[in-house]
């Protein structure tokens, strides 16, 4: 009797510690056997990152051709440059004359009131000047040089990355597909699975051992009884 | 009363199999325990001036951190996700899509002003927003406001997101967390684990904003 007793809470102090533990480590990620597919996970992403670190100097290549636009920006800022130091040039000298690189006629045809109204034509210049100004600034967005330039001084425009790091969720999966329930897709039993088939596969390991010892225990019992009983008889 | 030689033998055994099973729970609390100073780490702590702000020590790369360019900050990566930096921009992702962390820079100044520049930039990046709380914190030392709240993304997924803006010791930094919100529990304790994890450091020549 006394031996069941012992067996008996034996197998309650075995079995519910595991259990425990069990319930501890669903919160948790840990367990020897999640480092080793970690380790043998961690090269293939380093892969990864390798890939994508190869892609962008490819996809950095890739824009002009694929972004023909950015020259002709470019052309229209020139060109407004160039209007803007022929009428700065006709604004201070309005009888145009032989330094006028562009000529009189064309000027005056450019700007008609320039030649009359020199404080127009500076206006008009202020208004010229920040166009242009602005025109380069858009040639030099579309631009990954300058941008990036910025970016690495730590003056990512106004607001910085905000706007690129707000939008991180956007590539979230929705876990319904069309109204058929795929909460737990292929990747997510992988990944949300891992780390419970993980730690049940420890519980199992676990229980085997202790059903073993109580096996090996209980062996003992037995023998030890038939041996009592064969002398006694 | 008479011991045996069986009993004796079930007794050793029974002794033995529990010093094996406190060990193995020994073994598995202390690997438990490791994490618990991480867990319980940067976010959610109150305000505290007293602590210093980002990392005076040069940045270490381990095998788990990924930096952004300039070094200005570091965000540990979790086994099951994986990273990518782009120029001043760090972007984590679970393997299986369901959760999603960015880090960067963000406007200088006010961290007033920072944090309503995230929530316009979350209001016109997703639909239904809905800010549930605002509270402020610390992260690495750092000054740092929190927003939280829910979403639906343009994939039409529903997501709980949690932003932070962070006063560091250079620059203002910008970090907003997503998951599904139909995915496990424990998804929401990784994502402020992660957020936790994000350490800030100094410029090669030491320097720190002027705090106001």
């Amino acid at each position: 009797m006394k031996r069941v007793v012992l067996l008996g809470s034996f197998l309650v102090v075995f079995c519910a510690s595991p259990g425990m533990a069990a319930t501890q480590s669903l919160d948790g990620l840990t367990d020897p056997l999640k480092d080793v597919v970690d380790k043998v996970t961690k090269p293939v992403d380093e892969a990864k990152d390798v890939v994508e670190e190869v892609k962008k100097p490819v996809e950095k290549a890739l824009p002009p051709v694929a972004a023909p636009p950015k020259k002709p920006v470019v052309d229209v800022g020139k060109a407004v440059d160039k209007v803007v130091k022929d009428v700065t040039d006709v604004a201070k000298n309005p009888s145009g004359g032989a330094n006028n690189p562009a000529g009189g006629a064309s000027d005056s045809s450019l700007t008609p009131s320039a030649g009359n109204d020199p404080a127009t034509g500076n206006a008009r210049t202020k208004h010229l000047a920040s166009g242009a100004s602005a025109s380069r600034g858009a040639a030099g967005s579309t631009s990954a040089g300058p941008a990036k330039v910025s970016r690495d001084a730590g003056g990512t425009g106004p607001a910085g990355d905000t706007e690129q790091v707000a939008a991180a969720g956007n590539t979230i999966q929705s876990g319904e597909v069309k109204g058929t329930q795929t909460v737990a897709p292929a990747a997510n039993v992988d990944e949300g699975g891992s780390s419970l088939s993980l730690t049940g596969v420890q519980i199992l390991t676990w229980m085997i051992a202790a059903c073993g010892l109580m096996a090996v225990g209980t062996a003992f019992i037995l023998t030890g009884r038939l041996r009592l009983r064969a002398a006694r008889s | 009363m008479t011991l045996t030689r069986q009993s004796m033998i079930f007794a050793a055994l029974i002794v033995g199999a529990l010093i094996v099973e406190v060990a193995i729970l020994l073994w598995f609390f202390d690997e438990q325990g490791e994490d618990d100073p991480v867990i319980g780490g940067a976010v959610g702590s109150q305000f505290d001036e007293s602590a210093a702000c980002g990392d005076t020590s040069p940045p270490v790369a381990l095998s788990n951190t990924r930096f952004d360019d300039s070094k200005r900050f570091a965000v540990e990566v979790p086994p099951a996700w994986k990273s990518k930096s782009d120029g001043s921009v760090v972007t984590l992702r679970t393997k299986n899509g369901r959760a999603a962390l960015s880090v960067g820079r963000a406007r200088a100044g006010d961290l007033l002003q920072t944090l309503e520049d995230l929530r316009a930039s979350l209001r016109r990046s997703y639909k239904g927003l809905d800010v549930i709380s605002i509270e402020p914190l610390t992260l690495d030392g750092c000054p740092a406001r929190s927003v939280a709240g829910r979403a639906r993304n343009r994939k039409g997924a529903l997501l709980n997101f949690e932003g932070v803006v962070v006063a560091g010791p250079t620059d203002n930094f910008v970090i907003a967390g997503f998951h599904a919100s139909d995915s496990e529990p424990r998804m929401k304790v990784e994502l402020d684990r992660v957020i936790g994890s994000v350490r800030f450091y100094l410029s090669e020549a030491g320097d720190r904003l002027p705090r106001s």
